[in-house]
């Protein structure tokens, strides 16, 4: 097995110089998702519907990283506004399931795509 | 390679789908930490020092939980609600790490998941052999 390895995901809107995640050994670097399509357009306005796409997003890249969110050991949210909180928890804890991974979750002034209102980026680990 | 969560006795119970601590392999994530006691009351009033100091009290729990001191910690990242208050939380960090100096982010954030924080702090450690 290759020490580092890049993975990108078919659809996936391609933002910056950067790729959907990276696998360093047995962890895997997820990339911070946002809100995008692969046309680079907003995928809602809603908190709610932006971050059941984050979230749905974040399995994909996964999956293609051969993880699941089971395996994932930290996340991080960033919201543009941290009243959201609440908001997003039933999807957190839809996509999670059992697992509970690390997590810290901040307020930031701004994200990279305007009208986003959510970013997630993550660890995994790759299953034995 | 292994994964192994961590829910620390005597900590606040985390406020959303999370928990303290995940384990890697020999990676330790620490979730952000905040400066709330057992009962998740803000502790220190407006006072990023002692916040901070609850901070590190806290982290030292978690690590602990995973046989980890904070001579272990690779990195933190440190968010505040002021940055200028970067220069007064100093000598807490000197004071906890002592000789170890881990890689280390800090940004200034407009808001923290719990009100009134106005410091949150998480960390990556490599659990000793």
């Amino acid at each position: 097995m290759t020490a580092r390895e890049q993975i990108r995901v078919p659809g996936r809107p391609e933002l910056a110089h950067s790729a959907d995640a990276v696998r360093a050994g047995e962890l895997v670097f997820v990339a911070g998702i946002l809100p995008v399509d692969e046309g680079g357009g907003l995928t809602g306005d809603d908190v709610v519907a932006q971050a059941e796409f984050v979230f749905d997003e974040l399995g994909r890249i996964l999956d293609a990283a051969e993880c699941s969110p089971a395996d994932v050991v930290k996340v991080s949210v960033f919201l543009t506004d941290v009243d959201d909180r609440p908001r997003i928890n039933p999807i957190r804890e839809r996509v999670f399931g059992a697992a509970r991974p690390a997590s810290t979750l901040v307020e930031v002034s701004g994200l990279a795509v305007s009208g986003a209102r959510i970013e997630v980026d993550a660890v995994a680990v790759r299953p034995a | 390679m292994s994964r192994e969560e961590y829910r620390v006795d005597g900590l606040a119970e985390p406020i959303s789908h999370f928990t303290d601590a995940v384990r890697a392999g020999d990676l330790l994530f620490v979730s952000g930490i905040v400066p709330v006691d057992a009962g998740g009351n803000l502790v220190g009033g407006s006072d990023v020092v002692l916040q901070t100091r609850q901070v590190f009290e806290n982290m030292r729990a978690v690590l602990a939980a995973a046989g980890c001191r904070f001579e272990d910690v690779a990195k933190v990242v440190i968010f505040l609600t002021d940055i200028d208050d970067r220069p007064r939380i100093n000598p807490v960090r000197q004071e906890v790490f002592g000789a170890t100096r881990p890689a280390s982010t800090l940004v200034e954030v407009p808001r923290l998941a719990v009100e009134g924080a106005k410091v949150e702090i998480e960390c990556v450690a490599v659990v000793p052999a």
